[in-house]
């Protein structure tokens, strides 16, 4: 205890190194826990499993969907007796309302069978009826949920109405889903319930007919209907297996069954199949098509097991290094007790005590550090043990490890020379603390390179052209309680009218997706006029209006815009230059007046615009079609309006006025478009975060490291500091003599991170379909910055040694 | 050559002041071999770093040369040093890390003389001390005897007009300490001036002049020659 308090230093780099390394360890092990144990908090959840489609059609296109057919669990649940329950579930996004003018938006509304409840498990708070989802006018809604929407109040049997004006009743109260699970829902209903509602509700009143012979017909996996849904009215399948059923007992009998129902002549021709995934499995190893949101992926927790490997070998050798060197200089300590009658266990128990003293400390900071960390990003995560027990481990290891180096290289320098020699021969005895210092560096490097390089991709994502424009573009969705209701293209006409009068509005636009927002509907059913077959690749379809690619600032390439349409219905489309190919069209002027079938309506290709990004630089731009229909199918449209002027907020509470006049019972909130488009890289501007985080951890242990060795080097060299000083050397000289010795390591570990950052960067830029390139000037300013920082830290120490009086120095024996 | 007038040092700590010279004065012609003698304390090595201006003075007039250097800052005193004066010390002070050749070499680095001619210069010296066949040794291969050589070496490379000894003999037997003596009196016979401190009555005998030091002040001189 002593000599670490006679050490104010070094100990304190020892310690706050080893104190941030365990603290990141900690947090990012409990960040990989969490990404880790995704939906398996569930009940048995090792039997339950999502059917994912996987068709390969007769034109060569293949179809790997999270979607499947309603008939595929139906089936297997009829079918096998392996199968104890299944579920099918249909997503939307809806706006919720409680009765006043309130609104929540973006609220994940499941349609699902009575059985949801027997695959995914929750624990019911509380219930009306023991029968859930049986009531056609019933909902379940999660805990947190009940309280957004109604407080404190006691929500059973409360109404809430959704977009499309359907009131339900509260049944049952269900403990929230966690959010490490691929399934995010607030509320459950039945589809008894939307197919009720789907035929009884009269759009124009906003009134439900009551209708006492309603009878609510099983679906039947057996008959056709059940297998030609298109993709956008597929639901998620699942389904739960005996206890201990292996799976491959299910997917042998897959060929078999799907052999006993009356597949379409499409799938039928191609080859279909089910793909089983465990549940547990969905977020990180699934990438399909269609999936309820974007899941993670095991590259990146694998880069997450990298950064972990990386700063605790960092900070380990930083602390072995120091430790190493604090106990070189204790070495004629060390000799007199040997000759006094200690031995050598006794001495490596010494060090090792100290060794454990110094672990414990910094273990004793890292501990809150962690749990700050912790709290703030993963909150609600329980931290399993066998991270407590690894953390342990770790401690024991480091500790043990940095007790051996030391003692064996002083017992390889011999005890009975420590009195002899003091500090002189050392000199080549610590070559390996070279080798770790370098080591350190050459680590720090590369995280440098990879932090800039994603950063340079960021920037690029962000200043690359887009293709549109959305500089003081807002939007809000469509108001959603006029969703189906005949009244839309009068109000909206309305609307559109009253916002020409706004000087400050230059364009507004209404349709069914915008730039950075999902593209609801893929089709796949697009061919040419007088076809059977349809074009072999699916395209996306988005419903716009003739204002759309003005707002956007969108380029037509051939053709011309849409035109105005009183009801927003018409014949006419556009199309990307990335669809001419896949329509098989050479160039866009031959396109126009083209005539395509769109599901059963011919529509005429009046325009080409040039390609833009409609999502994020991840992926490709999509063969896409631009349709004019205002019936979105009860998806959410968007209004997006372009402000000529900067002064955006007396514009909008103008906006705002119109629209509480014209669509009453509903909140008006906007957002702005680039904002939105940017928040598809929230998850790549995270794992940024870490990254920096951690390049600048590694950087500052680096330097503690460094100026470790640079005390320890300077005060091994004061003697010759004084005799070159006397022998006539200048302040200067003296410390670029110093500083080059140092610089020596960090030129090295700089040649030596080169290859390797190359690589790593280069993988990571992989997973974006437009990347920038990695020019050598990120290379130049990560060596640049090591090599500055490196010298910044060694110089002080430099110039104090070179300005010491070289009497001392050369008194020092 | 040296001349000093009324010096004072003191070493301050926090309760005390310590008196390392007292107004001492006294002159070195050149040419001259002066040994300064006198107990352990009484400020010999003080005075020999003040005059190698390794070290401040607290008052007093110091010159050198002809050129009043007391309060001369380090760039100046730095400059003053490595051309004129060359130090040998009882402990020899060689950097383990350099050759012998390295070693004798490194005023002249900082001199500034030419690579060739750097090599020309130490082969000389070495030669001249009979040390050339160990010039790729380190000093740590080498006896106290040669050790010393190797610091006479580095100390005359560069021509000095003032050799500063202090205790050159302190760390070695006596026949080696013999063979120092007389490099240093050959040295001083070829017209370099040299003020040694030593404790040594035996070695105060190859010098013209002894000056006998307590508390800081001169209290004696013999001459001897």
């Amino acid at each position: 205890m002593r000599s670490i308090i006679n050490k104010t230093f070094l100990s304190l780099a020892k310690i706050s190194g080893l104190a941030l390394g365990f603290a990141v360890f900690i947090f990012l092990t409990v960040k990989i826990q969490y990404e880790n144990s995704y939906d398996e908090f569930w009940i048995d959840s090792e039997d339950v499993y999502r059917v994912a489609l996987d068709v390969k059609y007769a034109n060569g296109e293949e179809v790997l969907s999270a979607k499947n057919f309603g008939g595929a669990s139906e089936l297997l649940d009829l079918e096998l007796p392996e199968v104890i329950s299944y579920c099918n579930l249909g997503k939307d996004v809806v706006t919720i309302f409680n009765g006043s003018k309130q609104k929540i938006q973006d609220v994940n509304f499941i349609y699902t069978d009575p059985t949801f409840f027997d695959v995914f498990k929750r624990k019911i708070i509380k219930s009306e009826s023991t029968k859930l989802l049986e009531n056609i006018h019933g909902v379940a809604i999660s805990e947190s949920f009940a309280k957004k929407l109604f407080g404190n109040e006691d929500p059973i049997n409360k109404e809430l109405t959704i977009n499309e004006g359907w009131k339900f009743v509260v049944d049952a109260v269900f403990e929230d889903i966690p959010s490490h699970s691929h399934m995010k829902v607030d509320v459950v209903a039945a589809y008894k319930s939307l197919f009720y509602y789907m035929q009884n509700f009269d759009n124009t009143r906003q009134v439900l007919i009551k209708n006492p012979n309603y009878q609510y017909h099983k679906p039947d996996p057996y008959s056709q209907r059940r297998w030609n849904t298109p993709v956008q009215y597929r639901p998620y399948s699942y389904i739960k297996l005996k206890k201990g059923t292996p799976i491959q007992a299910v997917e042998s009998k897959v060929a078999g069954l799907l052999s006993k129902v009356p597949l379409p002549y499409r799938l039928k021709k191609g080859d279909m199949k089910f793909k089983f995934q465990p549940i547990h499995d969905i977020h990180l190893k699934s990438n399909l098509s269609h999936e309820q949101s974007a899941n993670g992926n095991t590259k990146q927790i694998l880069f997450l097991y990298i950064i972990i490997a990386v700063v605790l070998f960092v900070c380990v050798i930083n602390f072995i290094n120091l430790n190493t060197i604090s106990n070189i200089e204790q070495l004629k300590n060390y000799s007199i007790r040997i000759f006094n009658g200690s031995t050598y266990w006794q001495i490596f128990q010494m060090i090792l005590a100290e060794s454990f003293i110094f672990n414990g400390i910094a273990l004793f900071i890292a501990l809150p550090l962690a749990y700050v960390l912790i709290i703030a990003e993963l909150p609600s995560t329980k931290v399993a043990p066998y991270i407590f027990l690894s953390v342990v481990a770790i401690v024991v290891l480091v500790s043990v490890i940095a007790a051996l180096i030391p003692f064996l290289s002083v017992v390889k320098n011999g005890f009975a020379s420590g009195l002899k020699i003091g500090k002189q021969k050392i000199s080549q005895k610590w070559k390996s603390q070279r080798v770790m210092v370098t080591a350190q560096f050459s680590i720090t490097i590369i995280l440098i390179i990879c932090t800039t390089g994603i950063y340079k991709q960021m920037q690029f994502m962000m200043a690359s052209d887009l293709g549109f424009n959305g500089q003081q573009t807002l939007y809000s969705f469509s108001p959603m309680t006029m969703n189906q209701h005949p009244d839309i293209p009068n109000k909206l006409r309305t609307f559109r009218n009253k916002l020409d009068a706004l000087s400050d509005v230059s364009s507004f636009s209404v349709s069914s997706s915008i730039p950075g927002q999902k593209v609801s509907r893929l089709n796949n059913q697009i061919r040419p006029l007088g076809v059977a077959e349809p074009f072999p690749t699916s395209f996306s379809e988005i419903s716009i209006d003739d204002n759309y690619i003005k707002t956007y600032g969108i380029h037509l390439k051939a053709g011309k815009n849409l035109s105005v349409q009183n009801d927003w219905i018409s014949d006419d489309i556009l199309i990307n230059e990335t669809a001419l190919p896949a329509m098989g069209i050479a160039n866009a002027v031959d396109a126009i007046g083209q005539v395509i079938t769109v599901g059963n309506k011919n529509c005429t290709i009046v325009g080409v615009i040039e390609d833009y990004h409609h999502a994020s630089l991840h992926t490709p731009i999509k063969p896409s079609i631009y349709t004019q229909n205002l019936h979105w199918n009860h998806s959410v449209g968007y209004y997006s309006f372009q402000l000529s002027i900067k002064d955006i907020d007396k514009t909008m509470s103008q906006i705002t006025q119109i629209w509480n006049a014209l669509y009453p019972k509903e909140e008006f909130i906007y957002n702005f478009s680039e904002a939105s488009f940017a928040t598809q890289y929230a998850r790549d501007q995270k794992f940024n975060q870490i990254l920096t985080y951690s390049a600048c951890l590694a950087l500052l242990i680096s330097c503690l490291g460094l100026l470790g060795m640079a005390l320890f080097n300077i005060k091994k060299r004061v003697k010759e500091i004084g005799i070159r000083k006397v022998s006539g050397a200048t302040v200067s000289q003296i410390i670029v003599l110093l500083n080059i010795d140092f610089l020596k390591w960090v030129i090295m570990a700089y040649i030596i991170a080169l290859p390797m950052s190359w690589y790593t960067i280069n993988r990571w830029l992989e997973d974006f379909a437009y990347r920038t390139n990695m020019s050598w000037w990120v290379y130049g300013f990560a060596g640049l910055l090591a090599i500055t920082i490196a010298l910044a830290s060694v110089s002080w120490q430099s110039y104090k040694a070179a300005t010491n009086n070289p009497v001392e120095a050369l008194k020092e024996e | 050559m040296i001349k000093i007038t009324d010096l004072e040092k003191y070493y301050k700590t926090d309760e005390l002041q310590t008196i390392a010279l007292n107004k001492l004065s006294f002159e070195v012609k050149e040419g001259e071999f002066v040994a300064i003698m006198g107990p352990s304390g009484c400020g010999k090595s003080t005075l020999l770093n003040i005059l190698g201006m390794l070290d401040d003075s607290d008052g007093g007039s110091f010159i050198f040369n002809g050129e009043e250097v007391i309060d001369y800052n380090e760039r100046k005193r730095a400059n003053i040093r490595k051309h004129n004066i060359g130090f040998v010390f009882q402990s020899f002070n060689l950097i383990d890390q350099l050759s012998v050749f390295e070693n004798v070499e490194l005023p002249l680095i900082y001199t500034g003389v030419k690579k060739g001619e750097r090599k020309k210069r130490v082969e000389e010296v070495l030669e001249k001390m009979q040390i050339m066949h160990r010039r790729k040794h380190f000093p740590q291969q080498l006896s106290g005897g040669q050790q010393q050589r190797v610091a006479v070496a580095r100390a005359v490379v560069n021509n000095p007009k003032l050799i500063l000894a202090d205790e050159p003999t302190g760390n070695l037997d006596s026949s080696n300490g013999n063979e120092v003596m007389d490099l240093l009196t050959e040295l001083n016979s070829q017209g370099t001036t040299i003020v040694m401190v030593t404790h040594s009555e035996h070695d105060a005998k190859f010098t013209h002049r002894i000056i006998r030091m307590l508390d800081g002040q001169k209290v004696a001189e013999n001459t001897l020659v």
